[in-house]
């Protein structure tokens, strides 16, 4: 591939690609900056590569998973390190505040609340499958056998609501 | 699936989401076309379906400030320094080797030569009664703060953030996301970060005094009791995000 070829795709992938992905880490991390970051990291790499690989988008979201595992570890490292949270962390540090004086906020919180419940596979299943990701593209991203994303997706869900209603009952 | 045999909840969940392939959607279609008990399980799991989405609907559609030029830029930014530190740390350790094992004079003076490159000698050394401070490639550090404490960064850099939270600890938590060498001393922490690229999220403590965040000298963050000054301001979940050029 040229170097003129390969801008263009690049510009393209960007063009169509990043808005989608960024909204993805952002929904997995609840982290506005880390979220930037990853997907900014995503694309300095395709462009060190030089060339497109095969499946560029399925590409860009392996990178951003390894990524936002990395970004779990240092805040399980982060948590060791204090030794004394007062409540548990989400990935991130998005903590929510409780003079939020919206409920759209209040009801984001809590939905934020339940998905850090969440391990970091049932969030990126949910989460994926929510941004209209195929199965195939979810195997691929999480190592996962297509054939089993539909179980694992029936018990992310099933986790997910019994962690919401477990927090907050039936209202929404 | 045998054709009497009821689906896994995962092939409905398939089903629902157009996922199943062609010959085992129409198996998976005829059997709960005659089997009122699998009918019920796939409008369960419809519902359930719905209403995690409908929650997952909630989270706000934010959009990323990014732009490609900056990326590209990034990108084309040459990246002979690390190969050079990972290169001359490789030629440290074995010339060590070979300097404690045969310990000749230009042995050692090729240590000290490369040593140099790795982690420069600073100009005035500590007379050599003083205990040495912590300083070491770390990733994370945390530190009890005292009355007053600063964190000091060396220098701005050509890419990296720096998010500062208060937190309900004790401990004063610096994280970057790549190593970096900290030199710990009763006043504070200072962040030898000079050529690196890395991003910070710092945790202070809700209850320290008198914390202040500084780069290249320069205040960028300063908590006097509960009050806070900045030079950015405070997200909507209270975190100040500082560009670290």
């Amino acid at each position: 591939m040229s170097h003129k070829s390969f801008d263009d795709a690049f510009h393209a992938l960007f063009a169509e690609r990043s808005a989608r992905l960024y909204r993805y880490v952002n929904r997995v991390s609840g982290d506005s900056a880390l979220s930037e970051d990853i997907v900014q990291e995503c694309f300095v790499k395709l462009h060190r590569r030089g060339a497109m690989p095969d499946d560029p988008p399925a590409w860009l979201m392996t990178v951003a998973n390894n990524l936002l595992r990395d970004a779990h570890r240092r805040v399980v490292r982060r948590r060791r390190l204090t030794l004394a949270w007062s409540t548990d962390l989400p990935l991130g540090g998005d903590a929510p505040r409780a003079d939020d004086p919206t409920l759209a906020a209040e009801q984001v919180d809590r939905v934020r609340q339940a998905l850090d419940r969440l391990s970091l596979r049932d969030r990126q299943l949910l989460l994926l499958r929510h941004e209209g990701y195929r199965y195939r593209e979810i195997a691929d991203a999480l190592e996962l056998t297509p054939s089993s994303v539909g179980t694992m997706l029936v018990r992310a869900g099933e986790a997910f609501r019994k962690a919401y209603h477990g927090l907050f009952g039936a209202s929404r | 699936m045998g054709s009497s045999a009821h689906p896994a909840d995962g092939d409905l969940r398939a089903l629902l989401d157009g996922e199943l392939p062609a010959a085992q959607r129409l198996e998976v279609e005829q059997h709960t076309g005659a089997c009122g008990v699998c009918r019920a399980r796939l409008a369960a799991l419809e519902s359930a379906s719905q209403e995690t989405a409908a929650l997952l609907n909630l989270l706000p559609r934010a959009e990323p400030d990014l732009r490609i030029e900056s990326i590209v830029a990034r990108a084309r930014r040459p990246r002979l320094r690390r190969w050079g530190a990972i290169a001359a740390a490789l030629a440290l350790s074995i010339a060590t080797v070979a300097g404690a094992t045969v310990g000749r004079p230009y042995v050692r003076a090729l240590v000290e030569q490369i040593r140099a490159v790795v982690r420069p000698v600073p100009a005035a050394p500590p007379p050599p009664q003083t205990p040495k401070p912590p300083s070491l490639g770390q990733l994370g550090v945390a530190v009890v703060p005292g009355p007053q404490t600063d964190i000091s960064f060396d220098a701005p850099q050509s890419a990296g953030t720096l998010r500062v939270s208060l937190a309900d600890t004790v401990k004063l938590v610096i994280d970057p996301t790549a190593s970096v060498t900290y030199r710990v001393y009763p006043g504070g922490v200072i962040v030898h970060n000079r050529g690196s690229e890395a991003s910070y999220e710092v945790l202070v403590p809700r209850q320290a005094r008198h914390v202040r965040i500084l780069v290249a000298g320069r205040v960028l963050f300063e908590k006097t009791g509960s009050s806070i000054t900045a030079t950015a301001p405070a997200e909507p979940t209270g975190r100040y995000v500082f560009e670290l050029r």
